[in-house]
């Protein structure tokens, strides 16, 4: 499935808007990975700990929200974008939302 | 990504309308309309077809030989460092050692003091107690979903 952060699909048509569609996820590393995370805070440099945990729940929202477009039959899913927030300390919020439309390309007739 | 024409060797010709069109045609960089109508051409333009291939050829080797992430060995390199490992471990060991011992003579002398009234510490008792339950489930909920979360390997 097309995922773009655009308003149109190049060299295609899009042919209907199906709606929103979002994926949501909140992730944390366990209480280890939060001490270890603390500790890097003091001496600085890349947090990898929360780089990862970023990370996946960066994936686990655009599938979700990829499952949402499958679902809904769509082609591509553009607009897209991601949105993050803290609602608890040390936790991820991703939230991956765009609108699902049906495409044809030229070449489809 | 749009080729400067001014990035070029001296001799080489700038390129035209077509080639500057193809590049941005590979890279997926043409409005709607504009890839349509470019699309239509190159079904009646065999070279114009073999512009867009090349340059799409051009674009796959330039990602093959880019370099990856350039700390991803030195990144491996540093954690499997013996002294980092060794002290890691050690730390952890320790940690939890002291903290599920301390934890234990805590709550241990505090249940056995005669000097606190029964009540008080049979409610700190089912109190820890019902902590302890209330862990055991989430842990254990978390170790049987491990091999299902198919995140766990994202790294960045």
């Amino acid at each position: 499935m097309l995922i773009l952060t655009t308003t149109e699909v190049a060299a295609a048509e899009i042919t209907e808007s199906l709606g929103l569609v979002r994926g949501t996820t909140v992730r944390t590393r366990h209480w280890g990975h939060n001490l270890i995370a603390a500790f890097k805070g003091l001496v600085g440099g890349e947090v990898h700990e929360y780089t990862k945990v970023i990370a996946e729940a960066r994936e686990e929202a655009l599938d979700r929200m990829k499952a949402e477009a499958f679902a809904l039959g769509a082609d591509a899913v553009v607009g897209f974008r991601f949105a993050t927030s803290e609602v608890a300390k040390n936790c991820a919020e991703v939230v991956a939302y765009g609108t699902a439309v049906k495409v044809v390309r030229p070449d489809q007739g | 990504m749009m080729l400067d024409p001014d990035n070029r060797h001296p001799e080489e010709p700038p390129p035209g309308e077509d080639e500057l069109m193809a590049m941005a045609f590979a890279d997926g960089e043409l409005g709607a309309e504009e890839a349509a109508a470019f699309a239509t051409r190159l079904k009646s333009d065999p070279a114009l077809l073999r512009l867009v291939a090349e340059h799409r050829a051009l674009d796959a080797l330039a990602r093959q030989v880019g370099h990856p992430e350039p700390a991803e060995i030195d990144w491996a390199r540093l954690k499997a460092d013996p002294t980092h490992r060794g002290s890691t471990v050690a730390g952890w060991v320790l940690l939890t050692a002291s903290a599920l011992i301390g934890a234990a003579v805590a709550s241990g002398s505090f249940l056995l003091d005669d000097s606190v009234p029964f009540p008080a510490r049979a409610l700190a008792g089912a109190g820890v107690l019902g902590l302890a339950l209330l862990f055991s489930a989430v842990l254990r909920r978390r170790l049987r979903a491990i091999p299902l979360d198919p995140y766990r390997h994202v790294q960045r």
